[in-house]
């Protein structure tokens, strides 16, 4: 791979707008193939870092991770926060999950698990725009597996009345 | 290259008329006997923040297979940009000149 493009590949900008400039410059090679073995500087990578990133992303960057996480694990847990609640003043929620049992327990915790990395997900890839390799990784799998998992520990609950 | 320098440059390419990414390179290095060089690494950090600070837009043409060409063209406030750092740079070289030995 040209080292322009492993260097556009390392950047972490939003996918639709790495994949144009790519586009862009393989149409700008065909036309100055002499120019092929040029890499960006390091200013020009910062330029286009800060041009196309989204500005929730740049603001992320200047505080510590510690602090970043903490914020995306909060937004993420508020939905299930509100939920839980909102269970707690609906008397009858609150029956019908008792008389779930403990499988009925299990199941929400699982869901709950499942939900909000899903959220935490989407706000990173949708609204920060951060498609860093980690985030854009196609981790279907794990939903299946805990969709599978909910429905059997629910089919289980069920049949041994739990 | 210094960046404004090169911003320069690509402004004065755009007044002549809208170009390709590659023409705007092409465009400067022919026009300046080779003088100036615009490899894509310079190129498009300047054609893209000139876009986001409006005074470039830039529209696509599908060029072949999979291929899209983007047009870059100056806006009215980019056209006014390049003639105002235009009549600048005439002011400037005039009084270089000026301060050139005999």
């Amino acid at each position: 791979m040209s080292t322009w493009k492993t260097q556009l590949e390392r950047m972490k900008l939003p996918y639709p707008q790495k994949a144009a400039l790519q586009r862009e410059i393989a149409v700008h090679l065909e036309h100055c193939p002499e120019e092929d073995a040029e890499a960006f500087s390091e200013e020009n990578l910062a330029e286009l870092y800060w041009i196309h990133n989204t500005v929730i992303l740049r603001l992320f960057e200047t505080f510590p991770r510690k602090l970043r996480l903490t914020f995306e694990y909060f937004l993420a847990g508020a939905p299930l926060v509100a939920s839980l609640i909102y269970l707690h003043r609906e008397d009858y929620m609150l029956e019908f999950i008792r008389q779930g049992g403990v499988g009925m327990y299990v199941v929400l915790i699982i869901g709950a698990g499942l939900g909000s990395r899903e959220i935490l997900l989407l706000f990173r890839v949708l609204v920060v725009k951060d498609h860093s390799e980690e985030n854009l990784r196609v981790d279907t799998m794990t939903v299946l597996v805990g969709v599978a998992a909910l429905v059997l520990l629910g089919v289980s609950a069920t049949v041994l009345g739990g | 290259m210094a960046r404004s320098q090169g911003t320069f440059l690509v402004l004065m390419a755009l007044l002549e008329g809208p170009k390709h990414g590659y023409e705007v390179s092409k465009f400067i290095e022919a026009q300046s006997s080779g003088f100036f060089r615009m490899p894509f690494g310079t190129l498009y950090p300047i054609l893209h923040r000139l876009e986001k600070n409006g005074f470039v837009t830039c529209t696509v043409e599908a060029s072949g297979a999979e291929r899209e060409k983007k047009v870059y063209r100056l806006t009215a406030s980019g056209k006014k940009q390049a003639e105002g750092e235009v009549s600048e740079y005439q002011l400037f070289t005039r009084a270089v000149n000026k301060l050139m030995p005999g």
